[in-house]
C-alpha cells in the first residue's frame, strides 16, 4: 500500500485535514439505499400497514375565520365502521409549534383560523366510510373577518387571530451591529428597495401523514416520514401525555421532505388520539389537494433594503422584512431570525440593521422550507446588488468581488470564516456560462451569490446542536453505526457510512448504518439547518477514536508492541516501525469478543463550540453555526420581446462545500436546489386565497411544477476549501443555492431586455407588461 | 338505528384475470377499483406509488399490455385478460435491470419516490424508441415530475440506460 494513503483512523486534526488523502471520502460510492428505492422496495408511510388499521380522515374549516359554536358528531358516530370521532375535548390541551410560542391545538378548540383548518378527525374502517363520516359532522361556525395579507393584519385594531397575543405580529426581532445612521449619513450614495415573494409549497411527492398504533399498554408507536425523529418524538410525548420511554417514533421512507418534514404535525397527534380511542391503529395520509392547502407553506415576504455605498464599498444595510406567517406562528420566529442574520452575513460591510416582523393571517400555515428565508432575502439583496451596480456604472461581477468575504474573516454578525471559497465561486459560475462571450439581441446574464449555515445553535427546545454516533464493531470487523439524524434523500446514510469506513480505515461495504427508529438510534436533534453532515460525522468520527483506541489496547498486547506505534492499513493493524508486523483487524475483534470477554463500543457526542445569540442579537465568534456555505449562481437567458416568453440556457452552481462526501450526492443536492429556487423564481404561482377566503391552486395542473423540458442545462460545481470547522473539511450546502437562483434569474433578464421585475414569480406576463411599460416610456 | 352501507357492498363486483409480473391473479374488482389500489391493497405489490390520484405527476406508472399507463385512472374491471408489468417485476433473478443499475451509477435517486414511475415510464420509453436523444428523453418523461433531482441525473440514467441495453443486445 503506498505510504500517502495510509489512513490514522484517529480523525484528522485542523492541520491535518487539507493535507490528508483521503480514501472514501470525496468518491462516488453507491447509496445504501439505492437498491430498496430502485426495486420499488423502500416503505413510505403509504406502504406500512399494520395488522386492523384503520383509516383516519381530517374534518377541515371550511371558513378562513370562524369561531365554532358547536359540533355534533353523534350521526358520524353511529356509521357503520366508524370507529373513533375525536374533536378537541378528547385531546390534550397542549399547544404544539416552536417553543418560542406554541400557539396551536391539533384540533380546534373554539376558533378556526385558516380555511383547511383541523375541527374533527374521524377513524374508520376504510377511506370512503371516513369520508361518508366527515359529511355527518355537524359543525356550527359563526365567520368573523379574516386576514390574508399581513400589512392589513398588522393595522392597529385589526381583530387578533390569537386574543392572547393581543395582535397579529406574532414575532418582532430587532438587532443593529455597528452604527446605520452614521454609516447611511457618511455614504457617497443610497438605495432603498422593495421585493416581494410568494408562498411556495413544497409539493412532496409523497403526501404528508402519520401510521399510528396506541397499544392498550399505553406504549404508542408512529411511523412517519420527519426529518427530526427524536425531536418530534419529545414534542408528541408531551401532546399525548405519555413518558418518553412509551412513545416509539420510526422514521420509514421519506418521500421529500425539504423543511415540511421538520417539525411535530397536528396530523401526527390526531393520528395518535384516533388510535387511542379506537383501540386500533390509525393510517392518516392527505390527500393532494389537503397537501397544497392545509400542510406548511414557503413564509410569503416583503423585504426591503437600504443599502448605503462608499467609495465602491458597501458600508452598510438596513434589511426590513415581514414575513406572513399564516395562521399559527411555529416557525415564523426562527425564519425571521435567520432572515435578519443572514443578512448581515453576505459582504463585507461595517453596520448593520435588520427590522422584522412575523405577522399572522387567516392562511395555510408556513414553516420551514429549503432556504430558511434565504430565497426572500437572496431575491432582495442580490438583485439590489445589480441595480445599484448599474447604477454607479459599475461592473457587477468586480463589484460583489471587490466586496466579497474572504477566509479569515470575521463578519459583522460574528461568523468566523474559517474557509471561504466565495471568490472562487464567482469566477467558476460566470465562466462557467461564458459570461465575457458576445450577446445577441434579447439575450442576457445574471449573477447572484449565497450564504448559509451549517449546523445552529438553539433550535427547537435545546440551546445546544448536539449529535451522537455509536459505533459497535463485529467479529468480522464490519461496524454497526447508529446515528440519530435522517435520510430523507439528501443522501444522509450514505455520507455518514462514507465518514465511518474513512475514520476507521474499512471498506464502504463493511458498514451498517442506523438512523430512523428512535429506539435504535443515537440522539440528534434533527435534519435542519443544512447539519446533518457536519455534525453527525464529527461524532462519528469521536466515536471511531474510541474503537480505534480498544482495538489499539489489544493489539498492543497481542503484539508485544507499545499502542502509540500502531495505525490501521488495509484492515490490519500494523506496527509504524515495522510494517511486517501485523495483525488484522478481525483477528484483534475476534480476540477482544471470545478472548478477553469484552466488546468493542464507540460513543461520540459533538456539541460544537457555537454561541447563542446574546440580547443584542449577536453570536460570539465563531458564531451560530459552525460553517459557513458560499454559493453563487449564474445564468443566461434568452427573451422573445414579442411575447414576454424566455428560455433559460444554461445554470451554473458553484458551491463551497468544504469538502465534498459524495460528489454525485452533493451536485444532486445542488440541482436540487436550483429545481426548487427556479420554479419559485418562474413557474410556481404560490398558494393564493380567493376574497371568500378559499384557497386556489389544489392540485398539479394548476400549481405548475417545471418538468423535464423546462430545466435547463445544469453545470454542477463543487469549490473544496477543506473548512477547519467541519471534520474531513466537511460542511452542509443544502440550501443556499435555493436562495440564490431567485435574483441570478432577475439580473439575467435585466441584462437581456433592460426590465427590473421586483416581484416573484417573474411569468412571460409580467415581462410582457414590463416590456410595454418600457416601449411607452421611448 | 340507521345502518349505512358503503359502495363496496351495494356495488357489483366482477371477476377478472390479470397477469402481473409473470403470475396469474383471479380477483373480484369493484366498478370503482383502480389498477393502483389492486396492486398495492390486494396484491401487496407497493413499490407502485399514490402521489396525486389524478394522473398528474406519474408516480403510478405501469406497464399494461406493453404500454405505458397511469394505474391511478386505469379502471381495474376495464383489465380482465390484461398483462401488467409492474417495477417489482424488473428485479429478477437476484439481478437488477439495466435501467434500475443505471440510475444508481448515475445518482438519480434522492428520495425515491418517483422512482418507480420513472424507471417504468423508461422502459417503455426504450421499448419504443431504444436510442432517443437527450431532447427524446425529456420530450417522454415531460409527466413524471420529481422534486428532489431538477432531472438531470435521471435523463443522464436513461441515456446510460440506453447504452447498457444496446450493448447487452449486442453481446447477444
Amino acid at each position: 500500500m503506498d505510504e500517502s494513503e495510509t489512513i490514522t483512523a484517529k480523525f484528522p486534526t485542523e492541520d491535518e485535514v487539507s493535507a490528508t488523502k483521503l480514501r472514501i471520502i470525496g468518491t462516488r460510492a453507491k447509496r445504501v439505499d439505492a437498491d430498496r428505492k430502485v426495486t420499488g422496495l423502500e416503505l413510505y408511510m403509504e406502504d406500512i400497514n399494520p395488522p386492523g388499521a384503520l383509516w383516519g380522515k381530517i374534518l377541515r374549516s371550511p371558513h378562513a375565520h370562524a369561531r365554532i359554536i358547536s359540533i355534533d358528531a353523534a350521526a358520524a358516530e353511529r356509521l357503520t365502521g366508524v370507529k373513533a370521532v375525536i374533536t378537541f375535548k378528547d385531546i390534550l390541551p397542549y399547544k404544539i409549534g416552536m417553543p418560542t410560542l406554541q400557539d396551536q391545538y391539533a384540533l380546534c378548540k373554539d376558533r378556526a383560523r385558516y380555511c383547511g383548518d383541523e375541527v374533527a378527525a374521524v377513524a374508520a374502517r376504510d377511506e370512503e366510510t371516513a369520508e361518508k363520516a366527515l359529511k355527518l359532522i355537524k359543525v356550527e361556525y359563526e365567520p368573523l373577518p379574516f386576514f390574508f395579507e399581513p400589512r392589513e393584519a398588522m393595522k392597529e385594531g385589526a381583530i387578533a387571530l390569537h386574543e392572547e397575543l393581543g395582535s397579529n405580529i406574532a414575532v418582532e426581532k430587532h438587532i443593529e451591529y455597528g452604527d446605520t445612521d452614521k454609516g447611511f449619513a457618511q455614504a457617497d450614495h443610497i438605495f432603498e428597495d422593495t421585493f416581494e415573494t410568494q408562498r411556495q409549497c413544497h409539493v412532496c411527492m409523497e403526501v404528508h401523514g402519520c401510521v399510528a398504533d396506541w397499544k392498550s399498554d399505553s406504549t404508542l408507536s408512529v411511523w412517519t416520514s420527519t426529518q427530526s425523529p427524536h425531536t418530534i418524538k419529545r414534542y408528541l410525548a408531551d401532546a399525548v401525555g405519555l413518558p418518553l420511554s412509551h412513545v416509539r417514533v420510526n422514521r420509514v421512507g421519506v418521500g421529500g421532505a425539504f423543511g415540511s418534514r421538520t417539525d411535530l404535525s397536528p396530523i401526527d397527534v390526531i393520528a395518535c388520539y384516533l388510535s387511542k380511542k379506537a383501540g386500533k391503529p390509525v393510517k392518516l395520509l392527505l390527500s393532494r389537494q389537503e397537501e397544497f392547502y392545509a400542510s406548511v407553506t414557503r413564509h410569503p415576504s416583503v423585504v426591503t433594503v437600504k443599502t448605503g455605498v462608499k467609495d465602491g464599498k458597501i458600508t452598510t444595510r438596513h434589511v426590513s422584512a415581514i414575513l406572513n406567517g399564516g395562521a399559527y406562528t411555529t416557525q415564523t420566529g426562527a425564519v425571521l431570525g435567520s432572515l435578519g442574520w443572514k443578512a448581515a452575513n453576505y459582504y463585507r460591510i461595517e453596520n448593520f440593521k435588520f427590522d422584522g416582523f412575523g405577522v399572522l393571517t387567516n392562511t395555510a400555515v408556513a414553516g420551514a422550507y429549503r432556504g430558511y428565508g434565504g430565497p426572500q432575502l437572496g431575491f432582495a439583496l442580490e438583485s439590489q446588488i445589480d441595480m445599484i451596480a448599474n447604477q454607479l456604472g459599475l461592473d457587477p461581477v468586480e463589484f460583489r468581488l471587490s466586496n466579497a468575504n474572504q477566509t479569515g474573516d470575521l463578519t459583522i454578525a460574528g461568523s468566523l470564516l474559517s474557509a471561504c471559497g466565495l471568490t472562487e465561486c464567482i469566477k467558476k459560475a460566470t465562466t462557467s456560462v461564458g459570461w465575457d462571450d458576445s450577446k445577441p439581441n434579447g439575450f442576457g446574464r445574471g449573477l447572484a451569490i449565497g450564504f448559509g449555515e451549517s449546523g445552529w445553535r438553539g433550535a427547537y427546545y435545546n440551546n445546544s446542536d448536539v449529535s451522537v454516533a455509536t459505533i459497535k464493531m463485529n467479529q468480522d470487523a464490519s461496524i454497526h453505526v447508529s446515528v440519530g439524524g435522517s435520510e430523507i434523500g439528501a443522501g444522509y446514510d450514505t455520507t455518514m457510512g462514507q465518514v465511518a469506513a474513512e475514520a476507521l480505515g474499512l471498506p464502504i461495504e463493511k458498514v451498517k448504518i442506523q438512523s430512523g427508529s428512535t429506539d435504535d438510534a443515537a440522539y440528534d436533534t434533527g435534519m435542519y439547518a443544512s447539519r446533518g453532515a457536519i455534525t453527525s460525522a464529527k461524532a462519528i468520527s469521536m466515536a471511531a477514536v474510541e474503537v480505534t483506541r480498544q482495538l489499539f489496547q489489544a493489539a498492543a498486547k497481542m503484539m508485544d508492541i507499545l499502542a502509540d506505534d500502531l495505525v490501521i492499513e488495509d484492515q490490519n493493524i500494523v506496527s509504524k516501525t515495522n510494517r511486517n508486523i501485523f495483525v488484522s483487524l478481525s483477528e484483534v475483534a475476534t480476540h477482544i469478543y471470545d478472548d478477553l470477554g469484552l466488546a468493542i463500543l464507540g460513543t461520540g457526542i459533538y456539541d460544537p463550540a457555537t454561541h447563542l445569540a446574546d440580547e443584542n442579537g449577536y453570536h460570539q465568534s465563531p458564531g451560530g453555526s459552525i460553517a459557513y456555505p458560499f454559493c453563487a449562481v449564474a445564468m443566461d437567458i434568452s427573451v422573445d420581446i414579442e411575447t414576454g416568453q424566455f428560455k433559460i440556457g444554461k445554470i451554473a452552481s458553484a458551491v463551497d462545500c468544504g469538502r465534498a462526501i459524495n460528489p454525485n450526492i452533493a451536485e444532486g443536492q445542488i440541482e436540487g436546489d436550483v429545481f426548487h429556487g427556479l420554479g419559485l423564481a418562474t413557474v410556481e404561482p404560490g398558494l393564493s386565497y380567493s376574497n371568500i377566503g378559499q384557497p386556489y391552486y389544489q392540485n398539479l395542473v394548476d400549481y405548475k411544477l417545471l418538468t423535464t423540458v423546462d430545466m435547463p442545462e445544469m453545470d454542477s460545481i463543487l469549490v473544496e476549501t477543506a473548512d477547519p470547522a467541519g471534520v474531513f473539511g466537511i460542511k452542509g450546502i443544502t440550501q443556499i443555492v435555493t436562495s440564490t437562483v431567485g435574483a441570478a434569474f432577475a439580473n439575467a433578464l435585466f441584462d437581456a431586455v433592460g426590465i427590473r421585475i421586483k416581484e416573484l414569480p417573474i411569468t412571460p406576463e409580467k415581462i410582457l407588461a414590463e416590456l410595454k411599460k418600457q416601449d411607452n416610456r421611448r | 338505528m340507521t345502518i349505512e352501507l358503503n359502495v363496496h357492498e351495494v356495488g357489483t363486483s366482477q371477476a377478472i384475470c390479470l397477469t402481473v409480473n409473470g403470475d396469474g391473479h383471479a380477483l373480484l374488482v369493484f366498478p370503482n377499483d383502480m389498477l393502483l389500489g389492486i396492486l398495492r391493497n390486494n396484491l401487496q405489490l407497493t413499490g407502485t406509488k399514490y402521489g396525486c390520484g389524478t394522473g398528474d405527476c406519474c408516480a403510478c406508472t405501469v406497464q399494461v399490455n406493453g404500454r405505458s399507463v397511469l394505474s391511478c385512472l386505469t379502471l381495474a374491471s376495464e383489465l380482465d385478460g390484461a398483462v401488467v408489468a409492474t417495477i417489482e417485476g424488473l428485479y429478477a433473478g437476484g439481478n437488477l435491470h439495466p435501467i434500475q443499475e443505471s440510475f444508481i451509477e448515475h445518482g438519480a435517486v434522492q428520495c425515491g419516490f418517483c422512482t418507480p414511475g420513472m424507471i417504468m415510464s423508461i422502459k417503455s420509453l426504450l421499448e419504443e424508441n431504444p436510442d432517443p436523444s437527450e431532447a427524446e428523453i425529456r420530450h417522454y418523461l415531460r409527466g413524471n415530475l420529481c422534486r428532489c433531482t431538477g432531472y438531470r441525473k435521471i435523463v443522464d440514467a436513461a441515456l446510460g440506460a440506453a447504452k447498457k441495453l444496446k450493448a447487452d443486445k449486442a453481446d447477444g
